[in-house]
């Protein structure tokens, strides 16, 4: 048995670390979009459940294999048989892009992507966590700021950071980001 | 609790903590909260990882308030989204002999193969799997004679030349436009995408025996009868995805679905129990990926596979 500062770290470091791809897997071969962010949150559920009463050697065939029983379970409920949404996770195999830890970013580019992710958000959220992040007020100093209530401003952080998180993790960083015309049209190796 | 109310929840916890007058009682309600459950665990700590990634955002603090904000850094990154591989699709180009009105040239492709023919009048052929042909361009009219299988015909259009389409007892005869011929024995079926076909029984006299089929219908015939059905385009055009090498089954029948990949392959399925050939399936898919099918079949609907001593694949129960 694991303690949870054990389990904690190895799934910030190793599964999150693929939840770009494992995003793009459930989409590839799920049609109720909706249902995404569940399947996803079980997957995750079902990996520390298992890393428990033991880490996996491998961390991403080990989340992928998780992914792909779950898609098989929930075909099996389903009355009509989607050919397609199936059938290819037999092939599955193990992308290398999808095993590739797609977060070590320099300090620079992390910061781009941060701040590329904040001006995405919406206008009112924006401000409120621009306020919060990049400002650093507190709920009490933001209210009085823009002369709104505290509440607004803490249910406006709450989707604030629920929003800058998701866009984070599910967002596959660029490989090569230093250069920007550099990686341009620039063919991935081994497809 | 859904996932969307737990992960509301963890990130209340995480603007509280982030507040600075955070207190012992307010860990001991939030490790209360986690020991609870491991959904809720994992919406925390995802929650609280993807929030520290946009850690670095107190980088960008100015005392000053009205500096404007630095937009056409973050902008430059934009064209990262770059397609991540090139794929060249190569069509097989038939290479046509000297142009030679009266020859006629025979193209064949094998089980499973597919093969796209271009011919100097500018008409193009896709031929699907088990399908021979045999084309001949004469100075006033163009001919193709269907001895089994199935293609695609792209015509191009040509008023002084009629382009004719033999397939067993009947004959196909356009000016220029899309359509597609399936003749499994005595059986000939005629799907026409854009533009209009006279159809035409052979057997008959000109007037009894002729229809003209336009864009949206399909005919289906055999030695006795025609029947013409309306079909909406898009239905057509998904019964012409062996173009790109997939095939769709909707609305079909586990035991159609077979009979249709059985078409592209060496070695044919059978399906030995009715109730299972009655399942209804659905979906698209690859054709050069029969094994998946297969085990699709045996992992998610525990059907049974044997083989043959002469190769067959049994599906059962």
């Amino acid at each position: 048995m694991f303690s949870d500062d054990e389990l904690n770290g190895w799934f910030r470091r190793e599964v999150l670390s693929l939840e770009p791809s494992l995003t793009a897997f459930l989409r590839g071969h799920c049609s109720q979009k909706d249902e995404i962010a569940d399947l996803r949150q079980e997957v995750y559920e079902k990996a520390l459940r298992g890393a428990g009463r033991g880490l996996p050697d491998r961390t991403a065939p080990y989340v992928f294999a998780i992914a792909r029983n779950l898609l098989i379970t929930r075909a099996r409920r389903a009355r009509i048989v989607r050919i397609d949404s199936v059938a290819d996770i037999e092939r599955l195999p193990m992308h290398p892009d999808w095993l590739t830890p797609e977060r070590y970013l320099s300090a620079k580019q992390e910061l781009a992507r941060a701040r590329e992710c904040l001006e995405g958000l919406p206008t009112r959220c924006r401000e409120v966590m621009r306020l919060r992040r990049v400002q650093g007020m507190k709920i009490r100093e933001i209210a009085d700021h823009l002369g709104i209530g505290i509440d607004a401003v803490e249910q406006q952080i709450t989707r604030g950071i629920r929003l800058l998180a998701n866009h984070m993790l599910e967002t596959a960083a660029p490989s090569d980001a230093e250069g920007a015309s550099a990686s341009v049209g620039k063919p991935r190796e081994g497809s | 609790m859904s996932t969307d109310m737990t992960e509301d929840r963890a990130a209340r916890f995480i603007v509280r903590r982030d507040e600075g007058d955070w207190s012992p009682t307010d860990q001991a309600e939030l490790d209360a909260w986690l020991a609870e459950s491991l959904s809720h665990k994992v919406a925390y700590w995802r929650l609280e990882e993807g929030w520290r990634l946009t850690d670095r955002l107190r980088a960008l603090y100015v005392p000053d308030e009205d500096a404007p904000p630095a937009r056409r850094i973050w902008r430059s990154f934009a064209p990262f989204a770059v397609a991540a591989s090139l794929v060249l699709v190569l069509v097989g180009f038939a290479m046509w002999p000297r142009p030679d009105p009266v020859r006629i040239v025979q193209f064949e492709t094998r089980i499973g193969e597919r093969r796209t023919v271009h011919l100097p009048d500018g008409s193009t052929i896709d031929l699907n799997t088990n399908t021979k042909l045999r084309v001949a361009l004469g100075e006033e009219r163009r001919s193709a004679w269907v001895s089994g299988g199935e293609a695609y015909f792209q015509i191009a259009h040509d008023k002084s030349r009629p382009f004719v389409v033999h397939a067993g007892g009947h004959d196909v005869s356009v000016l220029g436009t899309k359509f597609s011929v399936r003749r499994d024995g005595e059986l000939v079926r005629v799907a026409v995408l854009q533009g209009a076909v006279q159809f035409q029984d052979t057997g008959h006299s000109s007037a009894l025996g002729s229809t003209v089929l336009r864009g949206g219908s399909t005919a289906v015939a055999n030695s006795k009868a025609t029947i013409v059905l309306r079909e909406p385009l898009s239905r057509l055009e998904q019964g012409l995805r062996w173009r790109n090498g997939a095939i769709v089954l909707d609305g079909k029948t586990l035991g159609q679905a077979v009979a249709e990949l059985n078409r592209y392959n060496q070695i044919p399925m059978v399906v030995a129990d009715d109730q299972l050939a009655a399942m209804p399936i659905g979906g698209g898919f690859q054709l050069d990926n029969r094994e998946a099918f297969i085990r699709l079949l045996i992992e998610v609907y525990d059907v049974r596979v044997s083989r043959t001593a002469d190769g067959k694949i049994i599906l059962k129960r």
